[in-house]
């Protein structure tokens, strides 16, 4: 490649180059954190007080889930710019070293799952600054076996209906920001790491006020263990309501 | 090409990092955006890193360099450099990067018995799957939960071994540790409880069930109190210790490995008393206290924080502060974040050995490609000063100029050309070309020292100015050169006065002999090494026979070995000397001397004749010229090094010192980033896997790319 020399580039004028803004400047050191795995406790009706510094109201433990909302929202940032660079650069031809168009299904796979991820950090995070569920109605249900129907658990806040078809031990958690009456819309719940997914679940909020919340999770056959989760979303207005978890053991 | 003008950059530093910077900026990907020009002092690149070939093509190193098996963005950059340079192998010896790396299971230390004997404990390492470097399907996301559990299982392998060792060693290799229980939560609490009554750790079979509960534990930590496992935790470690230590004291092997275990022991304790799992910082949090501080804190013995194994950790880092080895040092965090990256994470082979001398296997390969993608070298540019410019109301502020001394300049103004050719292969010299240079055969009489901060002989000033000559600035130079190379900068701002004044260095020194004897000759039976913990002056030892045949001494060689150390630091006012690089020289030759008379028969019986003196006519020299001094003047046919230039100087990982490092990707200037082991790039340890990364972070911060979760190991507890 022919080089262009300083003193080359210089005849020509221009208005001085600046480093670009940057998504991020910090690294992820801690991704159960950032992405509430296990870690961030987030299996239980009720929160709970941990030695891990989640569940409770200290001020540690709450900096320290802001401080990961933050390094959260940067993550994403980050990934939302490789995005529009990737697709920006589909648009050219491609030299060596970019992305093919192969990588577009994987780059978009990466990214629903951030998103999806951030989501339940996110809910998470609001759960341990506020405190408490905040009015929020959650399930833990556990069902065994090939199949299982019918009221499984309930909060003390509402009642549930849960309808669970699975060949795997599951683990299944609800999580709602707030009452929710309308419509909603589950995205198709993803694994952590590959690209398996379940995609035949429901979250319906009962028209009568006090009326169960009916959920539904038909768990593929053969699908591999593992931690799945999708966002639940009002479908009228397309914000994110809650998140739909389900550990297959 | 861009049709846009490129934005000009200019990397002054010629290191690891900064190549790293140069080998991301020039991309292909980036069609032409950047044009790169490296400024580099004296002839020759690598930084602490460079080599030359010297008399009879031996390597002359900085130092004993060896590649670890995690260094991923280290071995992806020399990988896709070597993919790229498409060297012929029919032509040239070190034509691909297996050629130029290979694995190196053998690794042991020097313990130091209750007894007073020393004694090498050597550990094959096994070959791990893949290689270091391997593109990975998605980045790779490492949790403290991650390493607890893996730290659990590893303390009941060391276990089970210790147990297969007292028990009787006719039943051959302990068996691997079982897998999870299964119980439930609230089953486990109750075994946790039924454990600590009395007699439930009682011998290994206890021990070993409290370990699976253990394990199981920290699989789910969230749903137990961390109180009950912390006092689960130091009733199974007493009883480990009451168990163990009275059947191990006897036996180096045995004692070795309880050693280790309870070092482990005293991470897992401290990980969960800490709440590193679920901690923002990750291994961060604990970078205030010193490592071997830390575990004391988590129950570690005094007899484990003073172990071969964890002397040997400090000394591979040269964690000594001002070389003082009374005075160790290292951030907890970071010696943990390394430990478990080095023992956790590699892939093919813990150590990886290079085939011939660093600048030839990685620094002339790269300056190759980089001059085929259209980078500048200016050689002989010593940066004098970092300027800073005035800046508008609202605006970040920038670097204005980049003042150089030029050492010397080439005949007809054309590119200096720095590499020499031995036997087909690329290198780079010990000293420079002077006939490509203007004046040169005067600068050789006159011994100009190029890359000394002590000789500032030149030909010339150079100033580059922002705008006209360059836009963007990476500084890449090493960590000890910053206060004398950006006096401005540092004066003017308090963050990089707090840096300079924190993230402090240590001067090295190394030792390289050629020997007419192999090493099982010499009475070192146990196999090529790489060893540590040893006695200063040279605590550390590798044997490098591969060298030989790339190297064409007059007489047969038959071993070559490399030794290195921490060197004392000296005072300021002795800084100030001009003769000091000469004084400290002076210094490490006595102190190899010492070295070999006194403390090598340790490693090697049969260096020393049967009256107990060394054998210095076992010295091989470059020449066929036999000295006709027999005795410790023969030192000077081999090679030793003081590292006490400012850029030589080794950076450190101090306890609270981290926080004050500068990252690549600091917003601070709009025309500047920095890139170097010193800066805060994710492994704040100095090593060429830490300059790598900090080199394509630097690149992040220009443009972009590469993206940060490819910086492997960047976003890591």
């Amino acid at each position: 490649m022919p080089r262009q020399t300083p003193a080359a580039s210089a005849k020509k004028s221009r208005a001085r180059a600046k480093k670009p803004a940057l998504p991020r400047t910090e690294p992820v050191r801690s991704w159960s954190t950032l992405f509430g795995s296990n870690a961030t406790g987030a299996h239980g009706a009720a929160p709970e007080p941990s030695p891990f510094g989640f569940g409770g109201v200290a001020g540690v433990a709450t900096d320290s889930v802001r401080r990961g909302v933050e390094l959260g929202y940067r993550v994403l940032d980050d990934y939302m710019r490789q995005g529009a660079s990737a697709a920006g650069a589909f648009a050219k031809p491609t030299p060596v070293g970019i992305p093919s168009t192969a990588d577009l299904p994987k780059m978009t796979e990466r990214m629903m799952q951030y998103t999806s991820d951030f989501t339940s950090l996110w809910f998470d995070a609001m759960r341990i600054v506020s405190g408490h569920n905040a009015g929020r109605p959650a399930a833990d249900a556990r069902t065994a076996g090939s199949s299982s129907e019918g009221p499984a658990t309930s909060d003390h806040r509402s009642r549930w209906v849960l309808e669970v078809r699975s060949e795997r031990p599951a683990e299944i958690i609800v999580t709602l920001d707030e009452p929710v009456t309308g419509e909603l819309v589950v995205e198709p719940l993803r694994a952590s790491s590959g690209k398996k997914t379940i995609a035949d679940v429901a979250v319906r909020p009962s028209a009568e006020p006090e009326g169960p919340l009916r959920v539904r999770v038909h768990v593929p056959p053969k699908l591999p263990p593992g931690r799945y989760t999708g966002v639940v979303v009002d479908a009228e207005s397309r914000q994110p309501k809650g998140r739909l978890t389900v550990t297959l053991r | 090409m861009s049709a846009e003008l490129p934005i000009r950059v200019a990397i002054v530093g010629g290191g690891c990092a900064g190549l790293a910077t140069a080998f991301e900026l020039s991309r292909p990907i980036h069609r032409g955006k950047y044009a790169v020009t490296v400024y580099q002092m004296g002839f020759r690149l690598g930084g602490k890193g460079a080599s030359g070939r010297g008399a009879a093509d031996r390597i002359e190193e900085h130092g004993l360099h060896l590649w670890m098996g995690f260094y991923e963005n280290a071995f992806r950059l020399m990988r896709e450099c070597y993919a790229e340079l498409g060297r012929d192998p029919q032509k040239c010896r070190i034509a691909d990067w297996t050629d130029a790396f290979v694995p190196d299971h053998l690794c042991g230390v020097m313990d130091h018995s209750p007894t007073g004997r020393w004694s090498p404990w050597t550990v094959h390492l096994p070959p791990m799957p893949g290689l270091p470097g391997d593109p990975d399907a998605e980045p790779v996301r490492w949790t403290v939960a991650d390493y607890l559990q893996r730290s659990v299982t590893l303390v009941r392998t060391l276990l089970e071994t210790i147990r297969t060792g007292v028990e009787g060693r006719a039943t051959g290799s302990p068996s691997a540790p079982s897998g999870p229980i299964g119980a439930a939560p609230g089953e486990l609490s109750r075994m946790m409880e039924r454990l600590m009554g009395y007699g439930g750790l009682a011998g290994f079979g206890g021990l070993i069930q409290g370990l699976q509960v253990l394990d199981e534990v920290a699989r789910a930590l969230p749903r137990f109190p961390r109180d009950a496992i912390l006092r689960f935790h130091g009733v199974l470690a007493d009883a480990a210790r009451a168990e163990i230590e009275r059947m191990t004291s006897k036996d180096d092997g045995l004692r070795r490995l309880w050693e280790v275990a309870e070092l482990v022991l005293a991470t897992i304790r401290g990980i969960i008393r800490d709440g590193l799992v679920a901690d923002p910082r990750g291994f961060s949090a604990i970078d205030h206290l010193d490592c071997r501080e830390w575990l004391r804190q988590n129950g570690a013995s005094e007899r484990a924080v003073q172990s071969a194994f964890l002397r040997a950790l400090y000394d591979l880092a040269f964690a000594y502060e001002d070389g003082d080895v009374g005075r160790p040092g290292i951030a907890a965090g970071q010696a943990v974040r390394g430990a478990v990256r080095a023992f956790f994470t590699y892939r093919g082979a813990f150590f990886w050995k290079m085939q011939s001398g660093m600048g030839d296997v990685v620094f002339a390969p790269l300056y190759e490609v980089l001059v085929r993608r259209g980078v500048g070298f200016e050689f002989f540019h010593r940066l004098e000063n970092v300027g800073l410019g005035s800046s508008e109301a609202g605006e970040r502020p920038h670097v204005e100029t980049l003042a150089f001394e030029v050492q010397a300049k080439t005949r007809q103004g054309e590119p200096y050309r720095p590499l020499v050719d031995v036997r087909g292969l690329p290198c780079w010299p010990a000293e420079p070309d002077w006939a490509q240079l203007v004046g040169g055969a005067g600068m050789k009489r006159e011994d100009r020292q190029f890359e000394s901060h002590w000789d500032t002989r030149n030909v010339g000033k150079k100033t580059l100015t922002v705008g006209r000559d360059f836009d963007l600035v990476v500084l890449a130079v090493g960590v000890g050169a910053v206060p004398f190379v950006c006096r401005e900068l540092v004066e003017s701002d308090p963050r990089w006065k707090e840096m300079v004044a924190k993230v402090k260095s240590v001067p090295t020194q190394a030792l390289q002999l050629w020997l007419r004897k192999d090493i099982a000759d010499l009475g070192w039976k146990a196999g090529s090494i790489n060893i540590s913990g040893y006695v200063e002056p040279f605590d550390t030892w590798a044997d490098m026979p591969q060298l030989i045949r790339e190297e064409s001494f007059p007489t047969p060689v038959k071993a070559v070995a490399y030794f290195c150390s921490v060197l004392r630091d000296g005072s300021a006012a002795e800084m100030r000397e001009p003769d000091y690089p000469a004084r400290r020289q002076a210094e490490v030759r006595g102190n190899a001397i010492r070295f070999l008379k006194q403390d090598l028969r340790l490693l090697w019986p049969n260096i020393v004749d049967p009256r107990g003196r060394f054998r210095w006519d076992l010295l091989a020299g470059p020449t066929a010229r036999v000295p006709k001094n027999a005795d410790e003047g023969r030192i000077d046919s081999q090679y030793m090094r003081a590292n006490v230039e400012p850029s030589d100087r080794y950076c450190l990982s101090l306890p609270g010192s981290l926080a004050a490092r500068i990252s690549p990707l600091d917003q601070t200037y709009d025309n500047l980033t920095v890139a170097g082991d010193w800066t805060d790039c994710g492994f704040n340890e100095g090593c060429v896997e830490a300059a790598v990364m900090s080199g394509r972070l630097a690149a992040h911060a220009v443009s972009l790319y590469p993206p940060l979760d490819q910086i492997v190991g960047f976003d890591h507890p």
